[in-house]
């Protein structure tokens, strides 16, 4: 129903909010390769769905919330398939820096939780914007923060603080 | 920011200068070929054929739906009048659980349950569920479905977490159902161009239902039809019902 986006558009939305994607994606996905799909799939979709956007906020929790589809999809498929991820080396090296540590910390989080944590912790919303952006009960952000920061606790020890 | 490193380790993630021009290009390609399709040659005749369906019936019907005074007026299946009246999206309701919840995206076939009178399954219709652990009852549940977003709540649960305000002031009966509906208009974006957003919401089977469908303002006829034949499926038909579908 709605006009397709001019290219300008398409093109202003993209370099506004790629890097966003990207992360969102990579924690998801673990390596470039995968995460390169991903991004593109889910831009493909913004294209194709031209979705009404009342924001720029808006744009973004919409963007977050299909790359986060995009994922677990694609997460889902290799589960079918008995395919494994080719986990990016950084996250695989036990010797490597605090940050990515703690980043590979992350990304070992249950799915569920890393949109939520991205948002928190990156992006610095707070529960009940997250909870109005992935349009999930603001009990379940709450619920799932209090989770991934426990498991960030036990696997980070000392490394992890809340600030 | 609650844990600087946190912060740090997610600003190393990006894609190399290449990976990113991949991606840049691939979008803009795919953009490219979404906007140039249909073909005109291939859709012309077609086209011509539609062009003139709808100038017979312009010419042989009074139209479908009716704006006037703010209201836009529908008669579903040819029934009871359907009124939508102008509202503005403020707000959050109350949006949480007194219990341990747990959610999955539903199946095709949980889709159709729900909605039989959709029988088109695309990759464009998804829903998911919000379940009560261990009784496994679905409280609420969203998605789109041909084109349309739906939000379904256990009756006495608010369905979206946005409020509606200035809009229900009327209710309209639908197969006897109450049901309130309005639309709202987004702010003009740089061309111009401004985005509406039709609403409606009414219960059925103990399951708030909340539809809405956003488009061109310069569709809101075709929009407001749209959703208001929806409106009335589902009610001629009896669903959905949330208690239909549980987590397995």
């Amino acid at each position: 129903m709605l006009s397709p986006r001019s290219n300008n558009e398409v093109e202003a939305i993209y370099l506004r909010q790629r890097m966003t994607v990207y992360r969102v994606c990579f924690a998801y996905l673990k390596n470039p390769a995968d995460t390169e799909d991903a991004v593109q799939e889910t831009f493909f979709r913004l294209i194709r769905k031209v979705p009404a956007f009342a924001s720029e906020e808006h744009e973004k929790a919409w963007l977050i919330r299909t790359a986060a589809n995009v994922c677990k999809d694609e997460l889902k498929r290799r589960y079918r398939t008995h395919e494994s991820l080719d986990v990016h080396p950084e996250l695989q090296s036990e010797d490597g820096s605090r940050t990515s540590d703690v980043f590979r910390a992350v990304t070992e989080l249950p799915d569920k939780y890393k949109a939520v944590i991205y948002l928190y912790y990156y992006e610095g919303y707070d529960s009940a914007e997250i909870a109005r952006m992935l349009r999930k009960p603001k009990s379940t952000v709450r619920n799932y923060l209090h989770e991934a920061r426990k498991l960030l606790k036990k696997r980070l020890g000392e490394d992890f603080y809340e600030g | 920011m609650k844990d600087e490193t946190i912060r740090e380790s997610w600003d190393r993630i990006r894609p190399d200068e290449a990976a990113d021009a991949r991606m840049h290009g691939a979008v803009m390609e795919y953009q490219h070929s979404h906007r140039g399709r249909p073909a005109v040659w291939k859709w012309a005749v077609p086209a011509l054929c539609l062009l003139l369906t709808a100038a017979i019936l312009l010419f042989t019907s009074t139209p479908r739906v009716q704006f006037k005074e703010n209201r836009y007026t529908v008669k579903p299946g040819g029934g009871n009048t359907l009124e939508y009246v102008t509202g503005e999206p403020a707000g959050s309701a109350k949006f949480a659980y007194d219990y341990e919840v747990n959610d999955r995206e539903l199946t095709a076939q949980e889709i159709l349950t729900l909605f039989p009178s959709f029988s088109r399954t695309s990759e464009e219709n998804y829903f998911s569920g919000v379940f009560k652990t261990g009784t496994g009852e679905m409280v609420r549940a969203e998605g789109r479905i041909d084109g349309i977003m739906f939000f379904l709540a256990q009756a006495g649960l608010a369905p979206s977490d946005c409020i509606i305000t200035g809009a229900p002031e009327r209710e309209n009966l639908i197969g006897g159902v109450p049901v309130k509906a309005g639309y709202a208009l987004f702010a003009a974006n740089s061309k111009g161009v401004r985005n509406t957003v039709f609403f409606a919401e009414f219960e059925i089977n103990r399951t708030t239902v909340y539809a809405e469908i956003a488009g061109n303002e310069k569709d809101s006829l075709q929009l407001c039809e749209k959703l208001s034949e929806a409106v009335y499926e589902m009610i001629r038909r009896n669903a959905p019902d949330i208690s239909a579908v549980r987590f397995e």
